[in-house]
């Protein structure tokens, strides 16, 4: 591994992997979250014609005991487009006539419900099938094409498209209940507890491998004094400039006040690698202090020393460049679906439904329980 | 990890609206099924030890509480939602109590003490509260959980300090006897801050009374409140009094914020602080049962470190209210009437009067009668010479070149001028020397009477140096190669580098040929302050302030002598710690106003004081002006 930043990951997945899975490890609920989105399309499209392809090519022969006419198949394939289009018609109706009749009119629902009846991929998975059998029945004639075979394939994959809708159906029935909508707000929530943690996380995880790293390599802190006669590694230079007396002064208090990190420049990546080769070509007397990722860095912000030679500065410029610096911005996490679950829980609250409270606890309960357990991560 | 406090801030508020919301409506169950959720989590978190979180959460307690007052609009209606809600806090505070002393912690016993604390401190917010909205129901109910949180087999404090003393001094303590002593200690602070928050609770009430916040019924029916707990009040009456008036930290006890005026953002008002009140109820409250006040048990901690000031200030409230008449306070209690009020306050000022006549302990009635113990004299004087020896560079300096001359007494040149301490009065110091038990001898004692000395030896060295004529430079390395070379070709060899604090910095790390000073460095000269080597010459440094921005090159052996006058001691040093004679006591009862401030006491004290001998005669001198040179290094411009 090369990064800091990508050790620090492997780390926390490894130390939570409950909540932090590792990235080959994505489950098929996963994956049909993330094509169920706006941009979904762009996936999904070349995905129904590549199984269309491999339809016309692949005979599957569980359906040995059956074949085909080409003749048959070309009127079989003009009804299955008139079906399916009528079929997404109706599927248009139903769905606009649904969520128009929902009792709520807040926003947080419909996108719950269009989350978890998984609309998008549902209606992607329509149109590209639709727009991939204008395409057949418009190539049809051409000699790789073999009918027969992708009839069968259209067959399947329109049975799959209706086994969607029907899904859709059902989830849209449910989340009207209160118990339903309630888990999922606390799933929302606790997804985007995850996010917004999760750089964190990599940031205090980050300080242990480093600390793993200096230590491999036996490297200790240490407090030069006074007048040491060492080379510094500076990271964050800043070049020098002839000032007057005051003027210096003037800096210096100004520093003092803001802390001299007038940039806001954080510690973005350390290249490890490098640093590992450094530590064995050169190895420096000791470090300054325990960096970790995100930590802010000061102007010409020492992080090493060196023993002073002739090619001490040489070293000390090879050093800096195994750290990536960069400016930072604080995002601000996201809490509306913590918000709507709490504006649940006083509504009714002050209706007095008994019922409903418990539920919005319950789903609070279970933030809570995920909250816990990231904020007491300790790498 | 900012956003993680945010989602928990933000659900607690939350959750203290919708209980907000649920109690406007009346609906009791869901009242109840939040707070059961709060008490939940606010446990959780104790057991995580999210102390910021846990605070939180156990100030939603104090909150709905105050929206409750406020908001209540018809009690007839909100009667059975404010009961609810008292019982529920009341049980919901016991219960996070209990749990915070189940738990068991992980090797931080200290931990348990701060929940503790902040569980009392969140009963002492809800004291206020139902004490400014005259919920006196609510005060007897929150004061009796007091009560059971106080609520020890061993029921009194003096019982259990006993039983904690018992197994301190137990040696070879089995590990059993240790947690036991830790619960004991534990139960003790608990009991302690218990009884500070009834003592704060009774004093604030009488307080509030005098500011016509509480009417004569409620005040009385408060007094009613507080016969269960008057164990509470009369336990450690004075010293817990002392502690009031004269603790350091005074974020952990919330009652000394307490208030009763609403603040308006606009106007600029000062909240009475805990001073002003609660001596004054003190006073109050010792009207109403003058038998507290038993001064003879106290005696030994109200003589300790002028503690008997609170004594003269509880003489002037106490003054003061039978001056001011007696309308307001002697109608308290059935049993207090004028006669009985002005009695009460003449028998309290005859004790303090009687007892203010007698200010010395006996202790120190012991100590001014018995003689010095040789021995712990001999170790303190032993200490202080291997002090001068050891850690006194200068002088360490002039024995290294071989520079010291030592003169007898008699000589006439021998310098006769004493730098240290001559019959130095150390008051109230006599108990260091005399055996007793328990006490060894004060370490920081002796080493500010050794840096006197070395200081003051270090200015008269800077009194023959040409301080106000150096060789000013700013660019002082250079200025040093110059001199270091001259010297040489003088046929002189510069052995030392003395630096002030400045011109260290200012000169030496920029030098490639300033080596740190290592242990493995091959030198023969063994001293402190040795920062680094120049040219392979011991660089010194001195935090003398007058030097800071000097450096002395010299060769040393070459350049200055130390004339000495031979003492008793090694290296012409003269100490000694004596009693002070009869003669010296007469002496100073006529003339010296140093003691005049103990009054009739002056002989006790003079009696419990010694006087040390600690000084060395000595002069230096320059034996050659070209084999050293004074640098005043300025400040380098970039």
């Amino acid at each position: 591994m090369l990064s800091l930043r990508s050790l620090a990951k492997m780390k926390l997945s490894s130390d939570m992997p409950d909540i932090y899975p590792p990235p080959y490890n994505i489950q098929p609920k996963t994956l049909l979250s993330r094509l169920n989105t706006p941009l979904g399309i762009f996936f999904i499209l070349p995905l129904v014609l590549l199984s269309l392809i491999l339809g016309n090519y692949f005979y599957i022969p569980a359906f040995d005991f059956y074949s085909l006419k080409t003749q048959s198949a070309t009127t079989i394939l003009e009804q299955r487009i008139s079906n399916l289009v009528t079929t997404f018609s109706i599927t248009l109706v139903v769905v606009g006539w649904s969520t128009t009749n929902l009792t709520t009119k807040e926003s947080i629902p419909y996108e719950l419900l269009f989350k978890s009846a998984k609309i998008y991929l549902i209606f992607y998975y329509l149109v590209s099938l639709i727009v991939s059998l204008f395409i057949t029945s418009w190539l049809k004639d051409e000699s790789w094409i073999n009918l027969p075979n992708l009839i069968t394939a259209i067959t399947f994959l329109s049975i799959v498209a209706f086994g969607g809708i029907l899904y859709s159906f059902y989830q849209f029935r449910r989340v009207i209940l209160p118990d339903f909508l309630t888990s999922l707000l606390a799933k929302e929530a606790i997804n985007h507890i995850k996010k917004d943690n999760k750089n964190n996380l990599i940031l205090k995880a980050s300080n242990v491998v480093l600390k793993d790293l200096y230590d491999k390599h036996k490297l200790v802190s240490i407090t030069p004094p006074d007048g040491h006669n060492l080379e510094l590694v500076v990271i964050n230079p800043i070049p020098p400039e002839t000032k007057s007396e005051d003027e210096i002064l003037e800096d210096e208090i100004l520093k003092a006040l803001e802390h001299s990190n007038t940039k806001n420049i954080k510690l973005h990546n350390v290249y490890t690698i490098l640093l590992a080769v450094y530590f064995k070509i050169f190895p420096p007397h000791g470090y300054s202090i325990q960096l970790q990722l995100g930590t802010i860095v000061y102007d010409n912000q020492v992080v090493f020393y060196l023993k002073k030679d002739k090619l001490s500065y040489l070293k000390s410029v090879l050093y800096a460049k195994a750290f990536h610096l960069r400016r930072f911005e604080i995002e601000e996490p996201n809490t509306k679906y913590v918000d709507y679950l709490t504006k649940y829980l006083q509504k009714n609250s002050k209706d007095g439904n008994m019922e409903q409270v418990q539920l919005a606890l319950k789903a609070i309960d279970k933030i809570q329980e995920i909250n816990d357990k990231i904020s007491n991560y300790n790498p | 990890m900012n956003n993680l406090y945010t989602i928990e801030t933000k659900i607690g508020d939350e959750i203290e609206k919708a209980l907000q919301i649920a109690i406007s409506q009346r609906h009791t169950s869901i009242i109840k099924e939040l707070m059961r959720f709060i008490l939940n989590r606010t446990l959780n978190l104790r057991i995580q030890q999210r102390k910021n979180d846990f605070t939180l959460y156990l100030n939603i307690h104090k909150y709905i509480f105050q929206y409750l007052k406020e908001n209540s609009v018809n009690p007839s209606l909100d009667k059975e939602v404010t009961k609810t809600l008292h019982d529920l806090i009341c049980r919901s505070l016991k219960d996070l109590f209990d749990a915070t002393n189940i738990t068991p912690t992980k090797g931080e016993r200290s931990n348990n003490l701060t929940y503790s604390q902040l569980i009392i401190n969140s009963h002492g917010d809800l004291i206020n509260l139902a004490l400014i909205h005259h919920d006196l129901v609510f005060l007897r109910k929150i004061l009796n959980n007091l009560h059971l949180i106080a609520f020890f087999p061993w029921q009194m404090a003096r019982h259990l300090l006993m039983a904690i003393q018992q197994l301190e001094e137990k040696r070879d303590k089995t590990p059993q006897e240790e947690k036991e002593l830790t619960t004991l200690k534990e139960n003790y602070h608990i009991k302690k801050e218990v009884r500070m928050l009834l003592k704060a609770t009774y004093f604030w009430a009488l307080f509030l009374h005098g500011e016509n916040r509480l009417t004569i019924e409620e005040i009385r029916k408060v007094i009613e409140i507080f016969d269960d707990y008057n164990d509470y009040i009369g336990e450690e009456f004075l010293p817990d009094l002392i502690y009031m008036r004269g603790f350091h930290n005074r974020q952990s006890f919330s009652w000394v914020s307490w208030d009763y005026i609403e603040r308006n953002d606009m106007i600029v008002y000062t909240p009475p602080i805990a001073y002003n009140w609660e001596l004054f109820g003190a006073a109050i409250f010792l009207i109403i049962q003058p038998g507290t006040l038993s001064l003879s048990s106290w005696k030994d901690q109200l003589l300790l470190n002028n503690n008997w000031a609170i004594l003269h200030s509880l003489k002037q409230v106490l003054q003061k209210l039978k001056m001011s008449g007696n309308d307001k306070w002697s109608n308290l209690t059935d049993s207090l009437n004028k006669t009985e009020y002005e009695n009460n306050i003449n028998y309290l000022l005859n004790q303090i009067n009687l007892f203010e006549e007698v200010r010395i302990t006996e202790e120190e009635r012991v100590i001014a009668g018995v003689d010095l113990d040789q021995a712990k004299v001999d170790h303190f004087i032993n200490a202080i010479i291997n002090g001068y020896r050891e850690r006194n560079d200068l002088v360490k300096l002039f024995s290294t070149f071989n520079t010291i001359e030592i003169l007898p007494p008699e000589a006439p040149t021998s310098p006769k001028k004493k730098i240290g301490l001559v019959n130095f009065p150390l008051i109230g110091s006599k108990k260091m020397f005399v055996s007793r038990e328990n006490n060894g001898i004060s370490v920081t004692g002796e080493s500010q009477i050794m840096d006197l000395i070395q200081g003051r030896e270090f200015l008269e060295f800077l009194g023959i140096l040409p301080m106000d004529t150096p060789i000013v430079t700013s660019n002082t390395i250079d200025k040093i190669n110059e001199i270091l070379s001259a010297l040489k070709e003088n046929e002189r060899k510069p052995t030392v580098i003395i630096c002030g604090v400045n011109s260290l910095t200012r000169t030496f790390p920029s030098s490639e040929s300033f080596d740190l000073a290592t242990n493995e460095s091959g030198s023969e000269i063994d001293l402190n302050q040795i920062v680094g080597y120049y040219q392979n010459i011991p660089v010194l440094r001195t935090y003398n302030h007058y030097f800071n921005d000097y450096i002395l090159v010299a060769d040393f052996e070459a350049a200055f002598k130390l004339t000495k006058t031979q003492a008793e001691k090694p290296l012409g040093l003269t100490a000694n710690v004596a009693l002070f004679t009869e003669e010296d006591i007469r002496h100073f009862l006529a003339q010296e106003d140093l003691w005049q401030r103990f009054g009739d006491d002056a002989e006790f004290k003079i009696k419990n004081s010694v006087k040390i001998n600690y000084y060395v005669q000595e002069q230096f001198s320059i034996k050659d002006p070209n084999s050293f040179s004074l640098i005043l290094s300025t400040r380098e411009s970039v």
